[in-house]
């Protein structure tokens, strides 16, 4: 609807455009009209001046030639023979006829005017012309009319008195003209009676022509009318016109209406003759002109139009050119900056910048995204019970993939060659470490996922790889086991390191994970012992189960003694058990591993159970099949000693809470590093990560995985209470990145840190 | 068409011949002249001219072969005048429009003569015509003016002050000697056959100036003549007069027992000497002022002895009513009135313009009316006449090539085509089947001629088609005049006009120097005006013939022995050509 207004304006303000040269051209072809008129009647007038002197002219000369011939000797003497001339006379006659024929020559010489001369001497009938003397009949024969009525008309003309005096003739002469009649008589007749008559005759078509030649008013029409309304000129077609002599004024300017043409009068009257000159104008022959000077003009509006739209859409094609127009607004607003060499390249640069940052973002997305996946894969992993309380649509999407089936947890450890490692090293050692772990993610992130569905995390020094099986395929477990010998094979062969892989059982469902997880953790322990690449949790079971004779009973038996404090009875045990596998039934070195492994983990139930901090009196990498029956029933009989004492001492407690104390007061002094996490505090005190942990909450009854995220949320609190912006806030308090920060921020007190903020604020 | 030519060419030599030998009898015999030795000569002319006839054919082997044998040698002379010509262009020619022309078109190129002629020739011609009566005023701005056309035709004899030599030492005109020689085979082959001609269209010097108008044959000489009222005589049981007397009888008769007011009515203008009554006394002239007399003395035909019999005799008849009383200011028109009305019952003037026109005007009311040619009328019944009109073969019109023409040759050649045998049946007849047929050996007009479907005259429609009943530069045929003359009575005229000697009184064409011509001019123009009003007078009887040694003395002073010296240089000049 607006748009249509819009479009009604704008062709009403083309129609405005239109009208104005409209507007003035009729205008003008009004004005123009008005001098056109004028003009013509301007130059009519003049016409009808020099017509109106011309003839004149010409009939004062013709009067000048009549009155000379009138005062002729000849004449005057042979009008007063009576009767038949005689031979003398005859000769004067000859005489007259020649120089009557000399005279109509030097009329004759400005043109064609005059017909002829006569002079009719009444007396004898006789007529002396300049085609010879002759009577009257035989004259009027020859040259004149045929109509006997025109011949009695002139007869009789010819014996009245005429002195300068003008008649029409009816009709036409024998050579074609319309003749003008002007006579003269001889003054001298006797009695005062007419006795010759001098007749000159103008051809006054000829004449009216050469007038009309003579001053151009060609397509004009002009009347000459005598005092007795006859009409003197040619034009016969006006014969009808019924103009008067009364009627016409000098310099009246009259309109008239003949034979359905307008014309307009002007007349004046002859200064020789009792006659006046009338013009006659006809108004079309004006209209001509201004309809061609309307057509002119219609005709050059068009075009001008025409012109200037063409001309106005070239400029604008010229002129308008929005995308230049945008980069000059552009150029002015980088004006102070730089100099672009022209508006391609800086777009193009423009455009560099826009594509670097976009593609920037999106990197950093998809880095974002993978550090939240990696979070909760752990999450998965580590936590069993946090499915309830963190259901972000992330973790959700995670678990998905893991409800169904079952799960199974392998973990991917990088087997350091030497035995230990120096600090001057250590440096070096993280970084090759950081190296062989991205080497072991991709080589065995792509190589498992061809054949099965599979996540891979982080978890400090060990790689997690989270495996879903929707269905159990007879061959997996052989096909899983073929891929890994596979692809360790490939890592030992190209980058020079070995890789443990330590898988724990299948388990349905989402939990599973984590207890997969955990059968994997405790393969690992057993990893220093067995010294195998691939250590199956299951294995351990089972093997040790079938192969070598340590029963249930004995074990439980073992703990109990342990913790009893009852080192004989438990040591006792242990060399019942060691004795009997290694003496009696003469077990492969193999089992024997594997039970030492067994006896080992009871240690290890026991010292849990005991929930006494054993890590450091039971060093697995200490014990080894290697070493001799005696050597190993001692070592056995050291680690029970050692469990025993401290339940004898019961300081166990204040070494656990002074570790406590300890680790509190590292994670106050290290919360800042990004590094700080469960497994480097385990590094930084020599023990597992799962072992500190256990141990800490034994002592302290919390996670030490919330103790340090706590301790950095309250920092940041004060951070943020402080004024710091949540990235800086991020960064001091060791989170890896703003993300993590919020996200561990808002699971820890329920709001963003930047509501706190605003809150705070306000 | 070719054994048409031939023939033409054996009919003309042999006629020829046949003139020159009778005038050298005529001349021998005239020294001892009586009447009956005019009579006997009048006589042995009319033998000779059976003669002529009867030996015709014995002629025309002997011609023909003569003919052929030139044609041959013509043949292998001419060059390239194969028309039309192979370079076509465009000329520009200048002359008058012939009266019975410019009555039915503007210009010679829109009739079909002038379109024929082009279309025949292959040359482009541009006509330019001067108005009427103004022919000497245009020429003369013109050549004032210097900006000629390619070709003009006018007298060049006697209407070029000075002449031929002077109009082309002026540079108005070129010598065409070489021309023709070179360009122009049937011109040349035609005055090499006729000596006599080709004397009479060079000067003195022997130089050419024009391509001439010639005609042909004697007959076509002898135009005017008297002619009288056959139906009158015969009612009033009268012969055709041929003495001044018998004239004297017939015209008082016509007056008396016919009511004819004007017995005789002529145009004086036209005939003042050059009418048989004139020739009787011999004091007769075609043109020129001078004859040569019995003696073959030069001399002014107004101050002789005959003259003033002749004006006796004319100023007798005028008295007693024989010659119209308005006699000296009738024109044409008027003679025709009164020749057609029964006023008058003779008249003087040419075949077909005059006789024959009043002929066929009259017979639509008059059936009866008819008019016969008078041969010469001499004093004494019995004389065999000595003088008559006879009009010169070249009668000084001539086509010359102005110095501004730029491509002489096709100038030449263009002309020279009238002179071909083509060009030849073209000017005298027209186009073939069209104006006319072939009968014979003789051309014969169509009726698109005589019997005119726009209602034209005669003449008016031949000059549609040619130019032989005016003039040209072409040899005009007898055969044009003989099928113009469609009346048997006019067709007698030239037979009956015809005096064998008349040509040996006439001045041939001369060419006075320029000089000569200047002072000859003022002589002879004062001349004539003093005659021309002494002749009227004398005639209406306002002066009396006694007075005439005093007119004789008059004409001395104004010096007429000095024209008449320069006048005899010429001719002698004329006749050393």
């Amino acid at each position: 609807m607006k748009n249509w207004s819009e479009y009604r304006k704008l062709y009403l303000s083309y129609a405005c455009i239109l009208l104005i040269p409209l507007v003035m051209a009729v205008f003008f072809y009004f004005y123009s009209y008005q001098v056109v008129q004028r003009q013509a009647d301007a130059s009519n007038i003049n016409l009808i001046h020099t017509i109106k002197e011309s003839c004149d002219r010409e009939l004062q000369y013709y009067e000048n030639v009549l009155v000379q011939l009138a005062l002729d000797k000849s004449i005057q003497e042979l009008s007063t023979v009576r009767g038949d001339f005689k031979g003398e006379e005859y000769y004067q006659l000859y005489s007259l006829h020649t120089k009557i024929a000399d005279l109509r020559m030097a009329i004759n010489q400005s043109g064609d005017y005059c017909d002829d001369i006569t002079v009719y001497f009444k007396n004898n009938g006789k007529l002396v012309s300049s085609n010879g003397c002759m009577d009257l009949d035989l004259y009027c024969d020859l040259y004149c009319f045929e109509d006997k009525e025109s011949i009695q008309w002139l007869e009789n003309y010819f014996s009245e008195y005429h002195v300068w005096e003008v008649a029409r003739a009816k009709e036409r002469l024998k050579n074609g003209s319309l003749p003008l009649l002007l006579t003269m008589t001889n003054v001298k007749g006797d009695f005062g009676e007419t006795t010759a008559m001098i007749g000159l005759w103008i051809d006054i078509d000829s004449l009216t022509g050469s007038m009309e030649l003579e001053h151009g008013g060609n397509g004009m029409d002009w009347l000459m009318i005598s005092k007795d309304d006859q009409i003197m000129s040619r034009s016969e077609e006006f014969e009808n016109i019924g103009l008067t002599y009364e009627q016409l004024e000098e310099g009246n300017d009259g309109q008239l209406e003949f034979e359905g043409n307008k014309y307009i009068l002007r007349s004046l009257p002859s200064e020789v003759f009792d006659w006046k000159y009338v013009l006659l104008m006809p108004e079309r022959s004006i209209g001509s002109s201004v309809r061609r000077l309307r057509n002119f003009f219609a005709i050059s509006i068009v075009f001008s139009l025409c012109i200037g739209f063409i001309a106005a859409s070239q400029m604008t094609k010229k002129s308008y050119d929005p995308i230049k127009a945008l980069l000059d607004m552009f150029r002015n607003y980088d004006k102070e900056n730089r100099q672009v060499e022209n508006e391609y390249v800086y777009l193009r640069e423009k455009a560099m910048t826009l594509f670097e940052e976009h593609s920037e973002f999106r990197q950093r997305l998809h880095q974002s995204l993978e550090v939240v996946r990696q979070y909760y894969l752990i999450d998965i992993l580590i936590d069993p019970f946090g499915e309830q309380e963190n259901n972000t649509p992330e973790r959700m999407e995670i678990c998905r993939k893991f409800e169904q089936g079952h799960n199974l947890v392998l973990l991917l450890k990088i087997r350091t060659k030497t035995g230990g490692s120096s600090g001057e090293e250590q440096e070096n050692d993280t970084e090759t470490n950081n190296l062989q772990k991205f080497i072991v993610g991709n080589v065995f992130g792509e190589g498992l996922s061809e054949v099965f569905d599979v996540e891979m995390a982080e978890l400090g020094d060990v790689m997690a790889v989270l495996m879903n099986i929707r269905q159990m395929m007879p061959g997996f477990e052989e096909e899983l086991l073929e891929t890994l010998d596979r692809l360790q094979k490939f890592i030992f062969d190209n980058f020079g390191f070995r890789v443990a892989v330590l898988a724990g059982e299948l388990h349905e469902g989402i939990g599973g994970i984590h207890l997969s997880y955990r059968e994997a953790r405790e393969a690992e322990s057993f990893l220093p012992l067995l010294d195998p690449d691939y250590i199956n949790y299951h294995e351990i079971q089972n093997t040790s189960n079938q192969n070598y004779k340590y029963s249930m009973s004995q074990e439980e038996r073992i703990i109990t003694a342990i913790r009893n404090n009852d080192s004989q009875l438990a040591v006792s045990c242990i060399n019942g058990v060691l004795d009997m596998n290694f003496k009696q039934l003469k077990t492969s070195p193999v089992t024997r591993r594997f039970l030492l492994y067994d006896l080992a983990g009871t240690l290890i139930k026991a010292a849990q159970e005991m929930e006494g901090a054993l890590g450091e009196e039971i060093d697995l990498q200490t014990i080894s099949v290697k070493m001799s029956y005696q050597e190993i029933q001692d070592w056995f009989k050291a680690a029970v000693e050692k469990m025993c004492h401290p339940v004898e001492e019961e300081s166990t407690n204040d070494s656990g809470s002074q570790l406590c104390e300890e680790i509190n007061k590292y994670i106050r002094e290290n919360f800042g590093n990004v590094e700080l996490n469960v497994s480097q505090i385990g590094q930084h005190f020599h023990m597992t990560p799962a072992y500190l942990s256990s141990l800490y909450k034994k002592n302290t009854g919390e996670s030490l995985l919330r103790v340090l995220n706590q301790v950095r949320i309250d920092a940041a609190e004060k951070l943020l209470a402080a004024g710091a912006s949540v990235l800086e806030t991020a960064e001091q308090t060791g989170f890896r990145d703003s993300s993590t920060f919020i996200r561990a921020f808002k699971k820890a007190t329920g709001t963003t840190p930047g509501q706190l903020k605003n809150s705070k604020r306000s | 068409m070719r054994k048409k030519s031939t023939k033409l060419l054996a009919l003309l030599t042999a006629g020829i011949t046949a003139a020159s030998l009778l005038a050298g009898c005529g001349s021998g015999s005239s020294d001892n002249a009586g009447t009956s030795d005019a009579a006997q000569e009048s006589a042995a002319s009319e033998d000779a001219a059976t003669e002529d006839a009867a030996t015709e054919d014995a002629a025309e082997d002997t011609a023909a072969e003569d003919a052929s044998s030139n044609e041959d040698a013509a043949d292998t002379s001419a060059d390239a005048s194969v028309y039309p010509l192979s370079e076509s262009g465009t000329l520009t020619y200048w002359l008058q429009l012939n009266g019975n022309v410019s009555a039915n078109f503007t210009n010679l190129g829109d009739t079909e003569l002038g379109k024929k002629w082009q279309e025949d020739t292959g040359v482009t011609i541009e006509f330019q015509h001067p108005a009427a009566g103004q022919e000497n005023e245009q020429f003369n701005l013109m050549v004032a003016d210097g900006n000629l056309p390619d070709i003009i035709e006018r007298g060049w004899v006697n209407s070029y002050p000075g002449g031929p030599e002077k109009a082309i030492a002026d540079g108005v005109i070129i010598a065409l000697n070489d021309v023709i020689d070179q360009y122009c085979p049937n011109l040349k082959k035609y005055l090499e056959e006729h000596p006599e001609i080709d004397r009479m269209v060079k000067t003195d010097s022997g130089t050419y100036f024009a391509f001439p108008f010639i005609r042909g044959e004697d007959g076509l000489c002898y135009t005017v003549g008297a002619f009288l009222r056959q139906d009158w005589l015969d009612d009033l049981g009268m012969e055709v007069p041929t003495t001044i007397d018998e004239w004297h009888d017939v015209l008082t008769a016509f007056k008396e027992e016919k009511g004819a007011t004007s017995p005789l009515c002529f145009d004086y203008a036209n005939f003042k000497m050059s009418n048989p009554f004139a020739f009787a006394y011999g004091a007769g002239s075609a043109s020129s002022s001078f004859i040569l007399d019995d003696n073959g003395e030069l001399v002014y035909v107004y101050a002789i002895d005959g003259y003033k019999d002749y004006l006796t005799t004319m100023h007798q008849w005028y008295e007693e009513g024989l010659i119209d009383a308005d006699y000296a200011t009738l024109n044409g028109d008027q003679v025709t009135a009164k020749m057609t009305t029964d006023e008058a019952g003779a008249s003087v003037g040419w075949a077909a313009s005059r006789m024959q026109l009043f002929m066929t005007t009259a017979q639509q009311n008059n059936p009866d009316y008819l008019l016969v040619p008078a041969p010469q009328p001499v004093l004494n019944a019995g004389d065999t006449p000595e003088y008559g009109f006879v009009e010169n073969n070249f009668p000084d019109v001539g086509a010359a090539i102005t110095g501004s023409c730029e491509n002489v040759e096709l100038a030449a050649r263009f002309l020279d085509y009238g002179y071909s045998e083509a060009g030849h049946n073209l000017f005298n007849f027209g186009t073939e089947g069209v104006s006319y047929n072939w009968e014979g050996d003789r051309a014969v007009y169509t009726e698109t001629i005589t019997n005119n479907e726009d209602g034209w005259p005669i003449a008016q429609a031949l000059g549609k088609y040619i130019r032989a009943n005016y003039n040209g530069p072409f040899v005009q045929d007898l055969n044009y005049l003989e099928e113009y003359l469609q009346l048997e009575t006019a067709k007698l005229c030239p037979g009956t006009w015809g005096v064998a000697n008349a040509r040996k009184h006439i001045m041939p064409p001369i060419t006075p120097s320029e000089e000569e011509s200047k002072e000859l001019a003022t002589i002879t123009n004062e001349l004539g005006t003093y005659v021309d009003e002494m002749a009227l007078k004398f005639i209406f009887g306002t002066e009396s013939l006694d007075n005439w040694d005093s007119y004789i003395q008059t004409l001395e002073n104004m010096n007429l022995s000095r024209a008449i010296e320069i006048e005899k240089a010429a001719l002698e000049r004329y006749n050393s050509r």
